[in-house]
């Protein structure tokens, strides 16, 4: 699914994200990625999503070196992906259902098949009748789900998530964490950062630690 | 080889999602407006005087062109015929001068009238009392068929070389002197509009960019989930495109308002002077003009403030993606 190959980023300020990391996430697999703060989770996240590029190494992704796709199509491989936030990213001047809705309106689905596919992740999420509910209305727990709801919607290859319970409770998180194991059944790769340790030994799934930028732990195998 | 493409969709597909994308974005962009009711205005408010000002102006210009430039000008030339040349040689000299092509009307006023009105005016009473004879000539006052500065010089020319006429007076020389104060209340004009569509363009470039950084989190999340620049941008084009229009109709309406205004003064100062005069509404091409001038100035105003605001907006400098710092 995805392979970073000796993969360093260094930042213009001189900072290190990644050192030399070389790690293959086959497709449909669940795993953590955890590490410290500033242990490059983050970076490892950005050189998927391309708002960084690696300083050294590639990145491949289903076959293609990404860290050297043009511009043109970097809105393209976007969306092949699924990513949640912490802070969620929802918009707060629209409800629910156009929240869900934006991913396919920016790849272009049409409004019957956007409608359908909308309520399908949000009947997946639980939140099912809430679709005109403005976002600000909604409790955190539901907020994040209304954030999986829109990362799931246009059926990603792959789903990423930033700290998605790190303002969660803990049945909140394991709640979260169930969903993300139901879309890994389907298929999805599933890449969760974290760095809630509890929660991760609680999962028992493969994990990538990483210490100031460089690969210290890999369990699967490579 | 690589495996990621634009993915392929048939024409019409394209054709058909795009079009549905630009009415949503169009009524998106609208109700957006409606929102913030005060906003939109003030700068459609402003887009509209800067429009309406000089829509105004050259509105005035025109009718006034109309009102000097259509009319006849009486006796544009005016021919002295040599002292003591008779009356009946006179009239006899108008009658074949009527026949001339160059000569659209002509009269005669004759020595007797013309001291006759002096007298009237009560102008040079002193003056003539002195006087044992009439010192005024014969005038003939000609409409020439054309007025341009050649053609009169010709028709000068002709009526020199009759015998009985003593000068010739052209009033050309008004015509130029009027053609050139058109001319440079013209180009005046020109130069308000240019100096305002600039200020337009500016005021809708800033809107557009206050715009961006108000919904900068929407452009974040817009490019994290894979829309291309041309959806990013879209929004704010139309928001622009939509300032410019709207600004046009309000400087039609106000262009219209001030015609209405002026309408009745101006055509009782035009009868005071015995002329049907009427200010006109301006046409359709005024029309056309202004909704063409607005919809550019609003497109490329916003277009600047896209160029140079969504380069910043890059997700690379997201806010809070990752970049969190984790207790």
């Amino acid at each position: 699914m995805i392979r970073f190959e000796n993969v360093t980023k260094r930042y213009p300020t001189g900072q290190v994200g990644l050192d030399g990391v070389s790690v293959y996430v086959p497709r449909g697999a669940f795993l953590f990625l955890t590490g410290h703060s500033g242990a490059g989770k983050s970076t490892f996240l950005k050189l998927i999503t391309l708002i960084e590029r690696p300083s050294r190494g590639r990145v491949i992704f289903e076959g293609d070196d990404i860290s050297r796709l043009p511009r043109r199509l970097v809105p393209y491989h976007r969306r092949r992906l699924g990513v949640v936030y912490q802070e969620h990213h929802l918009l707060y001047d629209r409800n629910v259902f156009e929240n869900v809705a934006l991913p396919l309106i920016i790849a272009g689905y049409g409004r019957r098949e956007r409608e359908r596919r909308v309520r399908a992740a949000l009947d997946k999420v639980g939140l099912l009748g809430r679709e005109q509910a403005m976002p600000i209305t909604l409790s955190g727990g539901e907020q994040q789900r209304v954030g999986i709801a829109r990362a799931v919607v246009h059926r990603p290859r792959m789903l990423l998530a930033d700290e998605p319970t790190g303002n969660l409770d803990p049945q909140l998180s394991a709640e979260i964490m169930r969903l993300f194991e139901d879309f890994s059944r389907i298929g999805v790769t599933v890449l969760v950062a974290s760095h809630d340790a509890a929660l991760i030994a609680q999962m028992r799934r493969p994990v990538i630690r990483l210490d100031h930028g460089r690969l210290v732990r890999d369990e699967l195998g490579n | 080889m690589r495996r990621l493409t634009v993915p392929w969709r048939s024409p019409a597909a394209t054709l058909r999602t795009w079009g549905a994308d630009h009415l949503r974005v169009l009524g998106f962009t609208l109700r957006r407006m409606a929102r913030q009711p005060v906003g939109s205005a003030l700068t459609c408010a402003v887009v509209a005087l800067s429009l309406g000002l000089p829509a105004t102006f050259y509105t005035l210009l025109g009718n006034l062109q109309r009102a000097v430039g259509t009319p006849r000008i009486d006796a544009a030339v005016t021919v002295y015929l040599k002292p003591g040349t008779p009356q009946a040689r006179a009239r006899a000299l108008a009658q074949t001068l009527r026949a001339w092509d160059e000569v659209d009307d002509i009269g005669l006023i004759t020595a007797d009238q013309a001291l006759e009105d002096l007298r009237d005016q009560g102008i040079l009473d002193d003056a003539l009392e002195v006087l044992d004879a009439n010192p005024l000539p014969h005038t003939l006052l000609i409409t020439p068929t054309h007025t341009d500065r050649d053609a009169l010089v010709r028709l000068e020319g002709r009526l020199r070389a009759l015998p009985a006429v003593d000068a010739v007076r052209l009033e050309w020389k008004w015509l130029e002197r009027l053609a050139a104060a058109m001319e440079l209340a013209r180009r005046a004009g020109l130069a308000l509009t240019a100096a305002l569509a600039i200020a337009a363009l500016l005021v809708i470039g800033n809107t557009i960019r206050l715009d961006i950084e108000n919904r900068r989190e929407e452009v974040v999340v817009a490019r994290l989930l894979g829309a291309t620049d041309a959806f990013v941008r879209r929004p704010f084009l139309y928001a622009g495109l939509l300032y410019g229009l709207l600004g046009a109709l309000g400087a039609w309406v106000m262009v219209g308002g001030v015609i209405l205004w002026l309408k009745g003064p101006v055509s009782d100062l035009a009868t005071s002077y015995g002329s049907a005069f009427e200010l006109r509404f301006p046409g359709g091409s005024v029309l056309w003009t202004l909704v063409l001038l607005g919809a550019s100035l609003g497109a490329g105003g916003a277009w600047m403030a896209v160029a140079t605001q969504l380069q910043h907006n890059d997700p690379r400098k997201p806010r809070g993606v990752g970049s969190r710092r984790v207790p």
